[in-house]
C-alpha cells in the first residue's frame, strides 16, 4: 500500500505487526492465501451489490481492503515475497475492480460512459504502477460509497483519483530517468 | 542551435484557435491550460536542476516532462470525454506541433518506450521557425474581427 515511501510503510508494519504474526505464525496462513481471503470478501461483497445490501457491501469491500493491506505486509516482515503472490495480488484486484464496475453498470447506477472511463483509468495506472508502486487505492471503496454520496459523483471522483496516479506516475518516472542520467 | 519553443509563440497560437472557435468561458480555460499553462511542468525540474548545477547555466537539460508529450493523450483524452469537451485534446495538439517543431531531443512515448527523436525536419533554423510562427499567428489574430 505505502511500497513508494518506505519509512511510512515500516510505521504501518510495526503498527500491523500483531495481526501480521496472528495470521502468519498463529494461523498459518500464507501472503497468497491472505490475498485470497481479500478476494473471497471482495466477491462477497459484490453478491451484497446483487442484492442491493449497500451496508454489508462497503462493510465487506472494507475488510476485502484490509487483508489487501495485510498480504503484502505479511510478505515483506517475513520476506516471502514473490513475483507469483505480487502477480496474485494484482489480478484479484484488477477482478474485483472490474466486476464491481460491471454490476454497477448492469444494476442500472452507472452510465455506459462513466463504467469504460474508470475502466481506461485503471488499466493506464495498471500499466505503470508495478514501476513506482504508486496507486491511490480508493476505486473499490470509492465505487461503493456512490450509494452513500450519488454513483455519479462516486465514480467520477474514482476517474479523477485513477487518472492523477496515472499522471503522478509519468512525472516520477521521467524524474528518475533524467535523475540517473545526469 | 536547438531552442525550446518560446511560450509567448505557444500564447499567440492558442489566442488565435480561441478567437477563431469563439470558445466559451469554461473552454478558454481548458485552452489555456493545454494551450500555454502545460509547460509548467518544467517547474517539476527545477529542484533536480539546482541540485546538480545550481545556478549555472546548462544548456540540453531536459525540462519536458512526459505532461507535454504524445503519451499524454493516453489520459487527456478520457479527460476530454469526461468533460464532453475536445477543447483539452485540440489545444494540447497544437502544444505539442509547435513544440515538435524544434529541434532538441524528446521522448514522445516515454515512460512505455524509450523512443527519442528531435523534430519534424524543415531546412530552417529553429529560431526562424519560432519568429515565422509567431509573425503568422499575429497577423491572423489581428485579421480576426
Amino acid at each position: 500500500m505505502l511500497e513508494f515511501a518506505p519509512p511510512l510503510n515500516k510505521k504501518l508494519e510495526n503498527l500491523l505487526s500483531p495481526i501480521l504474526n496472528f495470521l502468519h505464525l498463529k494461523l498459518k496462513l500464507s501472503p497468497d492465501s491472505i490475498s485470497i481471503i481479500s478476494g473471497v470478501f471482495g466477491f462477497v461483497s459484490i453478491f451484497s451489490v446483487i442484492l442491493e445490501k449497500w451496508k454489508l457491501a462497503i462493510i465487506f469491500i472494507a475488510i476485502s481492503w484490509l487483508f489487501d493491506i495485510f498480504d503484502g505486509q505479511t510478505a515483506r516482515k517475513f520476506e516471502l515475497v514473490t513475483s507469483r503472490g505480487r502477480s496474485l495480488d494484482l489480478a484479484i484486484d484488477r477482478i474485483l475492480e472490474f466486476t464491481l464496475l460491471l454490476t454497477l453498470f448492469l444494476l442500472g447506477k452507472i452510465t455506459l460512459k462513466i463504467t469504460l472511463l474508470v475502466a481506461i483509468a485503471i488499466i493506464l495506472i495498471a500499466s505503470l504502477k508495478h514501476k513506482t508502486r504508486i496507486d491511490f487505492g480508493f476505486k473499490k471503496l470509492g465505487m461503493l460509497l456512490g450509494c452513500l454520496i450519488g454513483f455519479d459523483f462516486a465514480l467520477s471522483l474514482v476517474f479523477f483519483i485513477t487518472l492523477a496516479g496515472f499522471v503522478l506516475n509519468l512525472i516520477i518516472l521521467d524524474y528518475q530517468d533524467v535523475k540517473s542520467n545526469l | 542551435m536547438n531552442t525550446t519553443m518560446n511560450p509567448l509563440t505557444h500564447a499567440i497560437v492558442t489566442l488565435f484557435l480561441i478567437r477563431f472557435f469563439k470558445l466559451t468561458s469554461r473552454e478558454k480555460i481548458f485552452a489555456l491550460l493545454f494551450g500555454v499553462l502545460i509547460d509548467l511542468d518544467h517547474l517539476i525540474k527545477i529542484p533536480l536542476y539546482f541540485k546538480e548545477y545550481g545556478f549555472k547555466v546548462v544548456r540540453h537539460f531536459r525540462w519536458r516532462t512526459p505532461l507535454q508529450e504524445p503519451i499524454s493523450l493516453l489520459w487527456i483524452i478520457p479527460l476530454a470525454i469526461y468533460l464532453d469537451s475536445w477543447v483539452p485534446v485540440m489545444f494540447f495538439l497544437s502544444h505539442i506541433v509547435l513544440d515538435y517543431a524544434m529541434g532538441y531531443p524528446k521522448k514522445p512515448f516515454f515512460p512505455f518506450n524509450n523512443f527519442e527523436t528531435r523534430k519534424i525536419q524543415l531546412k530552417l533554423s529553429d529560431t526562424a521557425k519560432q519568429l515565422i510562427t509567431f509573425l503568422f499567428f499575429l497577423c491572423l489574430n489581428l485579421l480576426l474581427p
